[in-house]
């Protein structure tokens, strides 16, 4: 079983007033080999997160494949997820338990074979020791990211999928939750980083996807894509690439 | 079903069970009512207990003139403490308020007599009418008048003072009236216009048998499942879907099947605690205050079946509702649907009342576990 991450041809629309359909996501492709960063960056309502639903399996594609560690998401999903850590801007955890508690639960569901250990392990990586005792409803907003990522990766998965994961922290927080990213990714693991913050994902990622209005506009590693576009930096790149697509009176 | 799918069954049951405790509103607005709930029924009981003889100041009991002269009525009546009162309509003088009870006109017919007879000369084949309706083995029938305000606790007064009127019927031919029964038919004549008593009255026809003590338990236990559940089963996890915690779920390696499986027996545990915190008393009660034919092992089987119909009831629309508006509106039907469910139940057997809620469970995890319910995004409500 290769622990990668494998999109093929991904379509999705959704209805308009009076009958008609907007493709959302049309025809994309992409795959995240172990121990590699994948940033997927676009502007909002470009597609992202309707892809990420497609791959971790909360949407069904209308054509297209996706398929987590070789096990198509849709036709085992419980299975193919078990590679997964997934973490969202939409994903919650339970207000009323503890972080332990959540933690706990969260290693028993996702299969590990000695609970304690794994939550031990993360409670020591994220530094949670203080707050293992505390409702997640009393947590800080930093200490709250940290806590879902902390779930998201309590069974150390092969595969990661973070949406936005820096999304609402401040600048100390968001560095440290990111330096847990490349430190998964040193560890092996085939990391897919949605955001729309381009020199983060310049810094992070080993390559890139823009997408706009759903479609694959750019793929490759940040220098290729400056050196295709004859540009300095991926955020020139991608501004290019926008004011092209909106045309001149944009 | 495999390990795994156990082992996510159980984290996940443990932690729906301690979220739902630990929501402030189950214990302001279910349990602690529920708690509050035999204490107040004792409280009632004790008040209804001390005020009802202070109420009870009118024992005047209307009696037409054509009462047999062989019955010691009036003298049963006034030993009973009972003002007796000779009036030609003694429904007027109920309708009036001039009695409380009326009893008269008599008419002849097969009756106190025919059983006399049968305890004179019980080989005697004229008298050997055992097996008809009691109403046709006695010699009179009698017209009972009750207003609507005594209702019934007048009749059971009456039925007292009709033993020991047949006792002395009897005991003046020598005989002993154990094992006899009523010697009199009482009719009770409704208010044409009570609308609600005739319902109640056709009741049996429609159920086949007699209202049992059971039922109205099983009514109450229903409406209070139904009840509690609507506000923690059906409504409760919408802002499961809008905090991200179905996402969560739907994204981990639970099987949906696990996922629900556990919402449903968690729901089902704590419905049960609040449910029974106020039925189980109750039942208690009426089986101490009642000479009832069931067991509190049946009503807590009954209880139990009410409370995992409304479970199976309530989880699809707390998995598939996507807003607090869509929760309510199917809420509503799904309320009805559990009420009346639940409370048909003791329709059955309790066993198998246990088989058909638990059916209807599982048909619903089944269901819902194997669609994308847990993973679709909320809405907004609409202003």
């Amino acid at each position: 079983m290769t622990h990668q991450i494998e999109v093929r041809e991904l379509r999705k629309s959704w209805p308009l007033p009076g009958g008609d359909r907007r493709v959302a996501v049309d025809d994309v492709s992409f795959t995240v080999r172990p121990g590699e960063v994948f940033g997927l960056l676009g502007p909002n309502g470009a597609g992202k997160t309707t892809t990420l639903r497609m791959l971790v399996g909360l949407e069904r594609p209308e054509a297209g494949s996706a398929h987590l560690a070789g096990v198509d998401v849709h036709a085992e999903p419980a299975r193919a997820r078990r590679a997964l850590g997934y973490l969202s801007t939409t994903s919650g955890l339970p207000a009323r338990l503890t972080v332990l508690e959540v933690l706990q639960t969260c290693a028993r569901i996702q299969g590990v074979a000695r609970p304690a250990e794994a939550v031990d392990r993360v409670v020591s990586s994220f530094d949670l020791g203080a707050f293992t005792g505390q409702f997640v409803s009393t947590l800080s907003t930093g200490m709250l990211q940290r806590t879902r990522l902390a779930a998201a990766l309590v069974h150390q998965p092969p595969l990661l999928v973070l949406d936005e994961p820096a999304s609402g922290l401040d600048v100390v927080a968001a560095e440290e939750l990111l330096s847990f990213v490349t430190q998964a990714r040193d560890a092996g693991a085939a990391v897919l980083l949605s955001t729309h913050v381009i020199d983060e994902a310049e810094r992070l990622c080993d390559r890139v996807l823009i997408l706009l209005e759903g479609q694959v506009a750019a793929l490759g590693t940040p220098a290729e894509l400056c050196d295709q576009h004859a540009a300095e930096r991926l955020r020139d790149v991608f501004r290019s690439l926008v004011h092209a697509r909106r045309g001149p009176t944009a | 079903m495999s390990a795994h799918w156990w082992r996510c069954f159980w984290a996940l049951t443990r932690m729906e069970t301690l979220r739902m405790l630990r929501t402030r509103e189950v214990w302001t607005r279910m349990l602690v009512p529920s708690l509050l709930f035999p204490i107040a029924m004792l409280a009632l009981l004790t008040g209804i207990l001390l005020v009802m003889p202070r109420l009870d100041d009118g024992r005047v009991v209307a009696i037409s003139p054509d009462t047999p002269e062989e019955l010691p009525l009036a003298a049963e009546l006034t030993a009973a403490g009972w003002e007796v009162r000779v009036v030609d309509r003694p429904k007027q003088a109920v309708r009036s308020g001039e009695a409380q009870l009326g009893l008269g006109p008599w008419q002849p017919g097969a009756g106190l007599g025919t059983r006399v007879g049968e305890r004179l000369a019980p080989m005697d084949a004229e008298f050997d009418r055992v097996g008809l309706p009691r109403s046709e083995r006695y010699l009179w029938t009698v017209q009972v008048w009750d207003s609507e305000e005594t209702d019934n606790e007048r009749i059971s007064e009456l039925r007292d003072v009709e033993d020991a009127v047949f006792e002395a019927v009897l005991a003046s031919h020598g005989l002993d009236a154990e094992g006899l029964g009523w010697p009199l038919r009482l009719v009770r004549v409704d208010d044409a216009d009570d609308d609600d008593r005739r319902l109640f009255d056709d009741l049996p026809v429609v159920l086949g048998h007699q209202v049992r003590v059971v039922e109205v338990v099983q009514v109450f236990g229903s409406v209070m499942a139904a009840a509690l559940g609507l506000q923690l089963l059906a409504l409760g996890p919408v802002s499961d879907r809008t905090e991200g915690i179905f996402e969560t779920l739907a994204t981990s390696a639970a099987p949906g099947h696990a996922i629900l499986a556990a919402r449903g027996v968690a729901s089902v545990v704590v419905l049960w605690g609040v449910s029974a915190l106020m039925v189980v008393p109750l039942a208690g009660f009426v089986l101490q205050v009642e000479d009832a034919p069931f067991t509190l092992v049946d009503a807590v089987a009954y209880l139990s079946a009410a409370v995992v119909w409304c479970a199976g009831t309530y989880l699809p629309v707390g998995t598939l509702s996507r807003s607090l508006q869509e929760a309510n509106a199917i809420g509503a039907y799904a309320g009805g649907l559990a009420m009346a469910g639940a409370t048909a139940l003791a329709l059955l057997p309790p066993w198998g009342a246990l088989v058909v809620a638990g059916g209807w469970l599982t048909v619903w995890v089944v269901g819902l576990g194997g669609s994308d319910a847990l993973a679709r995004p909320p809405k907004a409500d609409t202003p």
